[in-house]
C-alpha cells in the first residue's frame, strides 16, 4: 500500500494473504475494483428507484463479497442488513437512501484508492 | 491440470484465477456462463476440472453442470461457487453430481484444498503437481510417509 496513513478506509490483509504480497496483482485488483463497483452500485440504485426490488436484492447479494477484498466490513454489514430487509418485504425511500449512503461511503474509498495507486 | 473457471463477477474471477495459477494449475477463464458453455463445447477435451459460479447471465452454474454431465458427458469434477447454498440449488446440483461447494467470499486455501480432495476422491490427483501437494490432507501425507 502506498501513502498509507492512520485514516486509511480500507485494508489489504485479505489481498496480501491470498497473493503473498504480490503488488502487481493487488494493483490490478484495485483498478478493477474502482472501475467495476461504482457502476454496479448505480445499477442497484436504479433498480430500487424503479421499484425493481427483486433485481436490486439479487445484485446486492452478488456485489457484497467484493467488499471483502478490501476489508470493507462496514459496507458489508450495511448491504447484508439491506438484503435481509428487502427479503423480508421492506421497500421504499429508506432503502434507496441507505444505498446512496453506501455509494457515498464507497466514493471516499475510491478517492483513497486512486490516490494510493496513482489511478486517474 | 487445466481448470475452467466460469464466473461473471470480474473481481472474483481475478482472485480465483490468481489463486489457482499460484498453485500450479493451468486456468481457462469464462466471464459468464454462455462463454463457459462455448468453451466446454469447443474445447471440452482440454478441461480437466470446472469451478463455476451459480448465478450467471445466459447460463447458470446448474445449466453448465447439466451440460457437462448430461449433454456432453464430460467426466470432469465440478466445484460450485455460491454465496449461499440454498436447499433448492443444492438439491438440483447434487442430483447432477456436483463434487463440492465453496461459499463466497471464498478462501483460496479452502478452494485449493477442496480441489485436491475432489481430485483424490476421483483418483485424479496429479503426482507431478508438487505445488498443490501442500494442500493434501494430513492423513494422506502420513500414508505417503509410511
Amino acid at each position: 500500500m502506498k501513502n498509507a496513513d492512520a485514516h486509511t478506509l480500507y485494508n489489504l490483509d485479505y489481498l496480501n494473504e491470498i497473493s503473498e504480497g504480490d503488488t502487481e496483482f493487488i494493483n490490478e485488483v484495485a483498478l478493477l475494483f474502482i472501475s467495476e463497483i461504482p457502476n454496479k452500485l448505480d445499477s442497484i440504485i436504479q433498480h430500487a428507484q424503479n421499484e425493481r426490488w427483486g433485481e436490486a436484492t439479487a445484485e446486492i447479494h452478488r456485489i457484497t463479497p467484493n467488499f471483502f477484498l478490501f476489508g470493507l466490513n462496514d459496507i458489508i454489514d450495511k448491504l447484508n442488513k439491506m438484503e435481509s430487509k428487502l427479503r423480508s418485504g421492506s421497500r421504499g425511500r429508506d432503502i434507496i437512501n441507505e444505498l446512496k449512503d453506501v455509494k457515498n461511503e464507497f466514493g471516499l474509498i475510491v478517492i483513497q484508492l486512486k490516490r494510493d495507486y496513482n489511478i486517474s | 491440470m487445466t481448470i475452467l473457471v466460469c464466473e461473471d463477477d470480474a473481481l472474483t474471477l481475478k482472485t480465483v484465477e490468481h489463486s489457482l495459477k499460484k498453485n500450479g494449475y493451468n486456468v481457462i477463464t469464462a466471464p459468464d456462463g454462455g462463454r463457459g458453455s462455448e468453451i466446454l463445447k469447443e474445447r471440452g477435451g482440454e478441461v480437466d476440472f470446472m469451478v463455476t459460479d451459480h448465478h450467471m447471465p445466459y447460463f447458470s452454474g446448474l445449466e453448465l453442470l447439466h451440460l457437462v454431465r448430461v449433454e456432453l458427458r464430460l467426466d470432469i469434477p465440478v466445484i460450485m461457487l455460491t454465496r449461499v447454498n440454498t436447499d433448492e440449488i443444492r438439491k438440483l446440483a447434487d442430483s447432477l453430481q456436483v463434487d463440492e461447494y465453496v461459499t463466497k467470499p471464498f478462501n483460496p486455501q479452502e478452494l485449493c484444498k477442496k480441489i485436491c480432495n475432489v481430485l483424490e476422491r476421483n483418483g485424479l490427483f496429479p503426482e507431478e503437481d508438487i505445488e498443490a501437494e501442500i494442500f493434501r490432507p494430513k492423513d494422506k501425507d502420513k500414508e505417503h510417509e509410511l
